[in-house]
This record gives C-alpha cells, sequence and structure tokens, in this order.
C-alpha cells in the first residue's frame, strides 16, 4: 500500500512538474503580455547620468486626468451636435422647447441605441468605476427635457426586453464571423416590438408630447448586410435590413397618432432608405446621427433642444433603394469554380483548399462611380441626353432610369435651423502649388449658427476618354458660428492633384506607363449645398439648365450660379502629379488575367457594367497567388550586418534642444539609421517582426523599450486597454502622466463618435482636436500607437463596418485621416491607418481576391490613404486581409514598395492585420513584399508548410534580399518610434537593465518543489520496496 | 506477480491516450511535441503494464507516463494561448477551439487514469 502510495504521489509531482516546466519554457516567449496584465516588467531604465535632464519630450497640456475626462466628454459631445445631420423639418418642428415640449422616446431601441460598433469600434464605459453611460433619455433630460419615463419604463419591461437585439450581449442585432462563410450573412435583428404590446394606457401617456422614433441599425467588425437577410426579430420583417421594418413602419403610425410632432432619429452608420420618411406629410422632422459614441447623445439632445444648430452634412449618398448602385451587383459571396468546398480541379487547375483561404473573390465592375460618383454623373448624361442615361439598366422602378426616382437625399446635403448663402468669390489655382477658393457665406435666417461649405469640382469629360465623375469633392471649410445677416469669408485650400484622373494608358517622358492626368479645358467649381446642387449649379452655367429641367430632390436646393467659378487649363498636363508612378497592380483587372470577364461601368453606356460576376475558374497565373505564393528563403547575397558595435542609441536620432525639447529627428536617409539597425541581432529583428504586432517589442541593442498598439478609431479598445492604468508598473511612478488609482484609471477610452459622424461635422478643428485628444489619453495610458483611424472606403451601404470608416468620397477620407493623424503625431501619439488597401467588406475578408482597375484603386480607396501617408502624419499603416487580384495586399510590392514609397515618399512602418493561420498571410511574403512586421503570433503556422520564423532563422542568415528587407520594415518602425512618446523617459545615459520579475521566480520555484517532491516520493517508493 | 486492477486501468489509461493523440489531429492549431508527449506516454504505459509481472520496477511506469501525458497537455495549451484569447475577446467562437477542449478531457481523462494506475500498481507486489 505505501509503494502504491508513494508512486501515486510521485506521479503527482511529476505530473505538476512536467507543467510547470512547460510553463516555464514558454512563459518568456509571452512575458510581455504577463508583463502588461500583472503590472511587471522584465526590464527596467536606469539612468545613469545625473538625472538633471528633464525626458519627458511630450507633456500633458492637462493637470489631471480627470482633466482630460472632462474634455473628452466636451468634445465627443461637440463632435455629436455638429455630426448631426438635419435631413427634414418641415415648420420648424425642430428645435424643440425642452421647457414645455413633453418628449416620448418611441421605439424599443431607444433604450438600446447603437453607440459604436461592435468589436474594433465598441464604444463602452465603466460604469463599475464610475464612468458616466449616457443613454437617450439620460442625455434628454440632462438638457432639461420632461421624457415620459412611462413609455421609457414599459420598453425595459420584461415583456418589451425579450425583443432586444441580442446575438452576443443585448443591442447587438448582427452575427459577426470570423471563420470563412460560405453562405451570405442571414439574418438581422432589428429588436422592435409589435404594436400589439402598446397598451391603450401606455399610449395615453404619449399623448400631447413631441415623439422621437429612434430607428438603429447596428455596426460591426466581420459583418456585413446583405439584401437578402432576413428579420430575426420575432413577427417581424423589412423587405431589405436597410430599409423600415414593419414593426418600425408601425411604431412610427403609433407615435403619429398620439403625439404633437414626429421627429425620427436615424441612429445608423449605414445608410438607410428613408424615402417614405421624407415624403411623409406627418413625419416633422429626420435628424441623422449616426452612432455617435459614449457621450454622443449629449450632443443630439443639445440638437433637439436648439443648444446647438445643426451644421453636419451627409458622408454618404442616401438612395430611395439602398441596392441600386452597380457595385452592389458585385458585393458578397463569390466563389472560385475549384473553390475548397463544393468545387472541382479544372483541367491543370487544381482544387483550391481551406488552407489557401482563397475560395472567394469579389469584381469590384463600379469603376471609379462609387456612390455620388455614380448618381450624379449618370444625372448629368441623364440631363444632357448621352450615354444611354435614361435605359433602364440600372433603374430601381424598372422604368427608364431617372435621378428623381433613384436619390433620396444626395452626398453633402443637410440642413440647419436657419438658412445661408454661399457666395464663391474666386478660385486661384496653379498646377504643383496648394490653391484656394474663396467663399463669402452670410447667415440669411433667423438663428446664429455655422455652415459647413463643400467645394466640388467638374473635370472636362471627353466621351471615350478617361473615365471622370460628373462631381467630385475637392475641399471644404466650416464658418464659425454666424449670428443671423452676418457674413464671413473662409478660405479652402485646393490640391489640384485631388481634380486628376489615373490614366492607366499613359505614356510620361521617361517612357513609363500610367500617370496622373489633368486634360485640357474648363474646370467648374461649386459651393453648392450638397454634390447634386453643386452638380446643378454647374449644369445651370455651363449647359444653361434651368430648374423647369434640372432635377431637384429637395425643396431646400436652389440653382444659383454665383455658387459657381471656372478656371481653365491650356494644356493636358500628365505629368506634374506623376513623379516617379507608374502602372502597379494592372494584375488585379480580372480583363487583364481572364479576359473579357466584365464590362467596367462607364459613361460612354450606362447600360454596361451591370454583370453579377458569380464565379470564376482562376488561370494557372492566378493559382500561384492562391495557393504557393510563398516567398522561398534562399542562400544569396553577401549578408547583411547584425550586432554591429556603432555606439549609436535609439534616443541619439532625437534632435532635442537645449530647453530639452524635441525638435526633429535624424533624416531618414542618414546612414545613421542603417546603422542603429545594424547594432540589432537577428535574433531581435526576428522577435520583432515575429512578435511585433501586438505590442512593439524592445529593442535592448538600441536602448529602444518595448511599446504598445492598440484600437481604435473611437478611441483605445476597452476589451484591449481596460483603462488608463493597465500598462502602468510601479517604477513608472515618476512619470508625470503615470496614473494607478485615481477613479478615472479604470475608465474606458472607447469613448469618441464613429467616423461617419465624425466626417459629417465637415469641421477640421474638431477633428484635429479628436487626434490631439487621442495623443493626450496615450500619455495618460502609457500607449504609444493606436490603431486608426479606419480609412477605407464605404464602397456599398451594406459592409457593416463602415462605422470604422468616414465616407463614399475619398477626398472627405483623404482630409479627416490626414487632420486627425496631425493632431494625434503632435502628442506623440503613432497613428496607424488600416486598413490599406481595398478591405470593402467583412465577409470572407480574410483572403477574399479582390479585382479592380488600377483608375478606380487609385481615385478611390487609395487617395484617402495618401494625403496622410505622403504627408507622413500616419507613422504607420495596417495592412488588410483580402488579396488585391491574388497577391496578399500586405505582401503586394506594387502598392506597398511602388507607390506608397516610391510615390507618395511614405516613411511610417507597415504591420499586418491580424494574423489568424492562414498560409496566404504569412512572415516570409510579407517581410519580402516590404509589408513590414506581423500583427500576431507564429504558432499558428507550426503545423502549416510556412513555419515559424524563429525556427528558420538559420536559413534566412543566408538569404541576404530577406534579411536587406527585414532591416528596411524594422528601419521604418525605429523612424517613427523616434517621433513618438516612446522617448520619454529616454535620455543618452539611459540604460536597460533585465530584471527577472517575480512571477519567473515564482515559476522557478515551483520547477525545483516539484522535482524535488517527485524525487522525494520516488526515493521513498524504492526504499520501500527494498524494505519490503 | 500477479496482475492487479491498476493492470488494466493502465491498459485502459493508453487506449484513452490513443484516442486522444487521434482526436488531437482535428485541433484549431497543434504542435508536435504534444504528440511526441502523448505517444511516449501510451508507449511506456503499455510497456509498463506489459513488463510489470516480470520486473517490478515498471510499476513505475505509469506516474512516469502521467507526467509525460501532462507535458504534452501542457504543450497544446501553449500553441492554443491566441485562439483561447481570440475566444475570450470575442474575435473566434467557442466553436472554433471545440475540438481542443474536447481534447483536453479526454487527453486529461487518460492523464487521472495514469494517476490511478499509478497507485494501483500493474502488478501486485510481495
Amino acid at each position: 500500500m505505501k509503494k502504491g502510495l508513494m508512486r501515486g504521489l510521485a506521479g503527482i509531482m511529476a505530473s505538476l512538474c512536467a507543467i510547470c516546466l512547460v510553463a516555464t519554457s514558454y512563459a518568456p516567449s509571452r512575458a510581455a503580455f504577463i508583463n502588461t496584465r500583472l503590472g511587471t516588467s522584465s526590464f527596467e531604465l536606469v539612468e545613469t547620468g545625473d538625472a538633471s535632464q528633464d525626458t519627458y519630450y511630450y507633456k500633458s497640456e492637462f493637470e489631471s486626468l480627470g482633466d482630460l475626462v472632462q474634455a473628452n466628454v466636451d468634445l465627443a459631445t461637440q463632435i455629436s451636435a455638429e455630426g448631426s445631420v438635419l435631413l427634414k423639418n418641415q415648420n420648424a418642428a425642430l428645435p424643440l422647447d425642452a421647457a414645455s415640449e413633453g418628449v416620448t422616446l418611441w421605439g424599443h431601441n431607444c433604450l438600446f441605441p447603437s453607440k459604436g460598433g461592435m468589436i474594433g469600434s465598441s464604444a463602452a464605459a465603466n460604469t463599475d468605476a464610475g464612468q458616466d453611460d449616457p443613454g437617450i433619455p439620460d442625455a434628454l433630460m440632462s438638457r432639461g427635457f420632461n421624457v415620459n419615463m412611462d413609455m421609457v419604463g414599459f420598453y425595459a419591461s420584461e415583456e418589451a426586453f425579450a425583443y432586444t437585439r441580442q446575438t452576443f450581449f443585448p443591442g447587438a442585432g448582427l452575427l459577426p464571423a470570423f471563420t470563412p462563410a460560405y453562405e451570405p450573412p442571414q439574418f438581422y435583428m432589428t429588436g422592435e416590438i409589435p404594436a400589439s404590446m402598446y397598451t391603450d394606457d401606455i399610449l395615453k401617456t404619449a399623448d400631447g408630447t413631441a415623439a422621437v422614433c429612434v430607428i438603429t441599425r447596428d455596426s460591426s467588425e466581420a459583418a456585413d448586410y446583405a439584401p437578402t437577410m432576413f428579420c430575426a426579430t420575432d413577427g417581424d420583417a423589412f423587405e431589405r435590413p436597410l430599409a423600415l421594418s414593419q414593426y418600425e413602419k408601425d411604431m412610427i403610425e403609433l407615435a403619429k397618432q398620439h403625439s404633437t410632432k414626429v421627429i425620427v432619429l436615424i441612429n445608423a452608420d449605414n445608410p438607410m432608405e428613408l424615402e417614405d420618411l421624407k415624403n411623409d406629410a406627418d413625419i416633422d422632422a429626420i435628424l441623422w446621427v449616426g452612432a455617435p459614441g459614449e457621450y454622443g447623445f449629449y450632443g443630439v439632445a443639445d440638437v433637439l433642444a436648439g443648444n446647438a444648430n445643426p451644421s453636419g452634412r451627409l458622408p454618404d449618398t442616401y438612395a430611395i433603394n439602398s441596392t441600386s448602385s452597380p457595385a452592389m451587383m458585385n458585393f458578397g459571396l463569390y466563389m472560385y469554380s475549384n473553390n475548397s468546398q463544393t468545387g472541382a480541379a479544372a483541367g491543370d487547375v487544381p482544387q483550391l483548399t481551406e488552407a489557401n483561404k482563397g475560395d472567394w473573390f469579389v469584381v469590384e465592375n463600379e469603376g471609379i462611380y462609387n456612390g455620388y460618383k455614380y448618381y450624379e454623373t449618370r444625372y448629368e448624361d441623364e440631363m444632357l441626353g448621352q450615354g444611354n442615361a435614361t435605359a433602364t439598366e440600372g433603374s430601381s422602378t424598372g422604368a427608364a432610369w431617372s435621378y428623381a426616382n433613384e436619390i433620396s437625399y444626395p452626398f453633402g446635403f443637410g440642413l440647419s435651423y436657419t438658412t445661408f448663402t454661399n457666395k464663391l468669390d474666386s478660385v486661384d489655382l496653379t498646377l504643383g502649388e496648394t490653391g484656394t477658393a474663396t467663399v463669402t457665406v452670410t447667415n440669411t435666417g433667423t438663428v446664429a449658427g455655422k455652415n459647413s461649405v463643400e467645394l466640388f469640382v467638374q473635370a472636362p469629360y471627353t466621351a471615350g476618354g478617361i473615365e471622370k465623375s460628373a462631381i467630385q469633392l475637392v475641399g471644404f471649410g466650416k464658418t464659425q458660428i454666424l449670428e443671423p445677416g452676418a457674413s464671413e469669408t473662409i478660405t479652402i485650400d485646393i490640391d489640384p492633384a485631388l481634380m486628376a484622373s489615373y490614366d492607366e494608358t499613359a505614356v510620361k517622358a521617361d517612357g513609363t506607363q500610367g500617370a496622373w492626368t489633368l486634360d485640357a479645358g474648363d474646370y467648374y467649381f461649386s459651393v453648392g449645398t450638397d454634390a447634386h446642387t453643386a452638380l446643378n449649379d454647374i449644369l445651370a452655367v455651363k449647359a444653361g439648365l434651368d430648374d423647369t429641367k434640372l432635377i431637384k430632390v429637395n425643396e431646400e436646393s436652389d440653382i444659383d450660379p454665383a455658387r459657381v467659378q471656372v478656371w481653365n487649363l491650356a494644356a493636358t498636363d500628365i505629368e506634374t502629379y506623376s513623379k516617379n508612378v507608374q502602372n502597379a497592380f494592372q494584375e488585379a483587372n480580372i480583363n487583364n488575367l481572364i479576359p473579357d470577364t466584365i464590362e467596367y461601368t462607364t459613361r460612354t453606356d450606362w447600360t454596361k457594367g451591370w454583370t453579377t460576376i458569380d464565379t470564376l475558374t482562376p488561370t494557372a497565373d492566378m493559382m500561384v497567388g492562391l495557393t504557393d505564393s510563398n516567398y522561398e528563403i534562399t542562400e544569396n547575397g553577401d549578408g547583411v550586418t547584425w550586432g554591429a558595435d556603432n555606439g549609436l542609441t535609439f534616443i541619439q536620432m532625437l534632435d532635442i534642444d537645449d530647453e530639452g525639447k524635441i525638435v526633429g529627428v535624424t533624416p531618414f536617409e542618414d546612414e545613421k539609421w542603417d546603422q542603429l539597425v545594424q547594432q540589432m541581432t537577428l535574433d531581435e529583428a526576428v522577435q520583432f517582426i515575429e512578435c511585433g504586432g501586438d505590442d512593439l517589442e524592445n529593442i535592448d541593442s538600441v536602448m529602444l523599450p518595448r511599446t504598445y498598439m492598440n484600437d481604435g478609431p473611437v478611441g483605445f479598445a476597452f476589451d484591449q486597454v481596460a483603462g488608463y492604468k493597465t500598462r502602468w508598473t510601479k517604477a513608472d511612478a515618476s512619470a508625470p502622466t503615470y496614473v494607478s488609482d485615481q477613479p478615472e484609471a479604470a475608465y474606458s477610452m472607447a469613448v469618441f463618435p464613429t467616423e461617419p459622424v465624425v466626417a459629417a461635422t465637415l469641421n477640421k478643428e474638431l477633428v484635429e482636436r479628436e487626434g490631439q485628444l487621442m495623443g493626450e489619453e496615450a500619455l495618460y495610458a502609457k500607449e504609444s500607437t493606436i490603431i486608426a483611424p479606419g480609412t477605407n472606403l464605404h464602397r456599398t451601404p451594406y459592409c457593416a463596418r463602415n462605422h470604422e470608416y468616414y465616407s463614399e468620397d475619398s477626398v472627405i477620407v483623404a482630409i479627416m485621416t490626414e487632420t486627425v493623424t496631425r493632431g494625434m503625431q503632435s502628442k506623440g501619439l503613432l497613428a496607424q491607418a488600416k486598413h490599406f488597401a481595398f478591405n470593402h467588406q467583412e465577409l470572407n475578408r480574410s483572403g477574399i481576391s479582390t479585382f479592380l482597375t488600377e483608375q478606380a484603386g487609385r481615385e478611390n480607396e487609395l487617395r484617402g490613404f495618401q494625403l496622410a501617408m505622403s504627408h507622413n502624419t500616419t507613422a504607420s499603416i495596417m495592412t488588410a486581409f483580402n488579396r488585391i487580384g491574388t497577391v496578399f495586399v500586405g505582401a503586394h510590392s506594387g502598392v506597398l514598395e511602388q507607390i506608397a514609397r516610391n510615390e507618395w515618399g511614405y516613411l511610417g512602418g507597415m504591420v499586418t492585420d491580424m494574423v489568424n493561420g492562414a498560409d496566404y498571410m504569412n512572415w516570409r511574403d510579407t517581410v519580402a513584399g516590404g509589408g513590414g512586421i506581423m500583427l500576431g503570433n507564429t504558432p499558428n503556422w507550426l503545423n502549416t508548410n510556412i513555419g515559424t520564423m524563429t525556427d528558420a532563422k538559420d536559413a534566412i542568415a543566408k538569404d541576404t534580399f530577406f534579411q536587406q528587407q527585414m532591416q528596411t520594415g524594422i528601419k521604418h518602425w525605429i523612424y517613427s518610434l523616434a517621433q513618438s512618446n516612446a522617448a520619454n523617459g529616454l535620455s543618452e545615459t539611459t540604460v536597460m537593465k533585465k530584471v527577472t520579475p517575480w512571477w519567473m521566480t515564482a515559476l522557478y520555484a515551483g520547477d525545483a518543489a516539484f522535482a524535488i517532491l517527485t524525487l522525494l516520493f520516488l526515493y521513498l517508493g524504492l526504499k520501500s520496496k527494498k524494505k519490503a | 506477480m500477479k496482475k492487479s486492477a491498476g493492470f488494466y486501468i493502465e491498459i485502459l489509461a493508453a487506449i484513452v491516450g490513443i484516442v486522444s493523440i487521434v482526436m488531437y489531429g482535428s485541433s484549431m492549431v497543434t504542435t508536435q511535441k504534444t504528440y511526441v508527449f502523448l505517444v511516449a506516454a501510451v508507449v511506456v504505459a503499455l510497456a509498463g503494464a506489459l513488463l510489470a509481472p516480470k520486473m517490478p520496477i515498471c510499476n513505475w511506469a505509469a506516474p512516469v507516463a502521467a507526467a509525460l501525458a501532462a507535458a504534452g497537455i501542457g504543450w497544446s495549451v501553449t500553441v492554443m494561448a491566441d485562439p483561447i484569447g481570440y475566444v475570450i475577446s470575442g474575435l473566434y467562437t467557442f466553436a472554433d477551439i471545440q475540438s481542443w477542449v474536447i481534447f483536453v478531457a479526454v487527453a486529461g481523462v487518460a492523464w487521472l487514469l495514469y494517476l490511478v494506475a499509478s497507485f494501483a500498481g500493474a502488478a501486485k507486489e510481495a
């Protein structure tokens, strides 16, 4: 018995010892993660000098964290107020009089509004820590409204709660999917309740009050809407998920019967179908508020109460039928004929495997005609009787196409409680220089307010020539608050490059093909109040059309030639904006791979471009990218230098003045950067690339401490950075922004409005301030990089991640991105614009082949990134999950090296999106293609043919080209970090000293203890045996 | 020496161990180390059970197998750390790691059986 007991105990101890040894072996590779959770560190910075230097180069402007939190509340409130767009306001129904008008909130979603989106842009508040988490009723009451709490209580009842949209948690109506999808998204939950649930008693409580009806649609990463979705809320139904559901219509009907006036709040970032509401005389007002963030309903309440006069402008087109654009012909789930599930090999083309993650594709058939560029261009051709514009193809009614039957609210539309006139005084342009437009704005109404001014241009178009939109935004500005009768002249900068079209066939003087082209002719500028009105202005001037012919879709719109200026270019120019430019992704055009696959949308004939490409059989060339494109590590070249003793440190690359302020960094071209990188060991370089994406790993050889990097566009994500105090250790206690036990230290930072709301403000001052406050958040949270802003384009209304991106228009995206990142940069926060590029749908975003023309890609999506990257205000970018053509975008040297580096002069770092085990998204291709470093961890590749970078280190050491690419990618990152708060706390006499955190000591102790106990029981067992 | 109940438990543990190895193949991410340790545990357990009646020292095979199985399970956890984290954060669903969880449960049963066999011994000793 005793022998058995000793044996058993030895087995238990040996098992515990084995587990402890595994943990001891594995834990160092995850030291950074463990340290952040336990508030420990594996190194400490030791000052070896006299410590007289102030090493906090980026300082907070706030005296306390509490002041910063309040500044966030104030700014978020202002952004949501200025980002709310008034779409309809008959009989001056708005603003409400909070003192005399009682308000009834209608719609079950008034209790569960969409404040952000699920996952990457989840708005969050830590109520346990006392953070404010205002709902719509709270926000209205905070502004003095008398809210009908009987109705609120009714919606909160158990019976009503059963209808709550709830896939993951209350308030989530979409179901995200991170795994490959072989069916389109199936359902959406509206969360609305049936009219039959309203009792007479509860309806009577609304009598004599103003109705505020809340219509909500969710947003989410990893999810899309689909026109074929069914409504999963019990008993409810809709024609399309972006149309009103039956329960929502019924709820509004009840509101009409029991209220003095009806105001509808559109709480959705995806453009919904609003034509019925627009035309319903019993609907007094419609206010689009998007997903306004954690505190945003305060701003909405300010608009409703008249504390703020709405000045927002729609960042997207609101079509009568949300599926009517050509882009919707190819959006969703399309699979290669040789896909891994239902497909089969075709001739010499083998079947794909699940590991390829290459089953899906999308052909962006619309060409350049995205959003308003389609609707407005076809409208001009309708007016001018050209291009078969009135053909039935693409018509929502089935009859001849007419703009009047297609659009509810055009891009850029938005009303005010007052009225304004815009006069375009002058346009001053010279190619190669920044031009200006001056606009005089006059408040002609009776209420003070700001006016947003959008500057549009029409470039000369020749039938059969380069495809061109009939109207293009080129800039915008905003007045200060103008009192009634007051005027202000504002200046809008114009970059003539934004007027240029990309001609894939142009051959420049240096013989290279592909150029930014400005055609000779008249350029018409207009400051019309939206894209459609601006075009009407231009058509009035250019073609002499008047309002007997021109279509106005809104009564408030007028036609005013005073808003137009004409600028003439004498000769076509293909050189000024084409330095280093040449075609870089021609293989993304499916017609260049499989001839005549598709007719792209063209204004020469609007009957074309309406084909759905629902299957393709890849060619053998395409299969290379879809299957085995992995860069092979080979022995080549003369090697590179690692571990050099050049005596440089990271901090020496900064230019610090006598007052201790950073006044610059060593120019990127300086060979010191190469020498600094050469000080690294190959091990450090592998670690930086392999593990750098989650957080940026420390590089001891150059004295660069580890820095932190987290989502997202509405502020640091609460599920990744649980409060300001998360990253701090006690060793940091001397830092001026150190926080530990203040009440606010556990607050969520994910509080800002979503990007469409930010875009709608058209207020660059607010946007730059948002970037500055995010930079302040970084100082108090010890973060150096924020994975934001989202910079992709709204290709269709159906991408459920549109809330992380600004607009359907690339110029708004570009200016917003450049502005917010400039604000971040001023505070030492590295921005990471994402997802570069062509991430236009979430369904099967991992691996989908995106096919498009180079002209469309450059003029739309890439233009949105270009400003911030060419000005280097975004210090890093995150590459996307998708493929361009069949090549992983994070390894596509055409867009990464040719366009971003060579053409734009982008100097920042690059990192992949989250590596999720897919073979196509691997370290070999990424590094070789110029894609920088990896977000994720490479155990995912252990059981694939990729293997880990660590295991391949010996082979890498013989591949000169690959190592050069490694050094280049890392150099860009260190250069970026030198412009960040990562320098805080470092001086030239600071050294990094390795320390063993307590948890590692505990593991060692566990190893020893369990080993001793195992040996003890082994001894006792054997001794007992001998005795026996 | 006679076989004891531990003999049958050890054989059962080895069979369950083999099942766990087969199931590990369907786990989301796998590592060769886990295969090596789990196979070694099965081999040691089977050899110990069969040889113990003639070689009493082989009764010590069961605790060795338990330690090997524990190491195998431990290594499987290390490569699943990311996916587990993604499930917690909502990026993956539980279904994504379900195969691995079932594997851990089965391998855990094998480990417990190895421990029971350790106490019981495969063969009665004088």
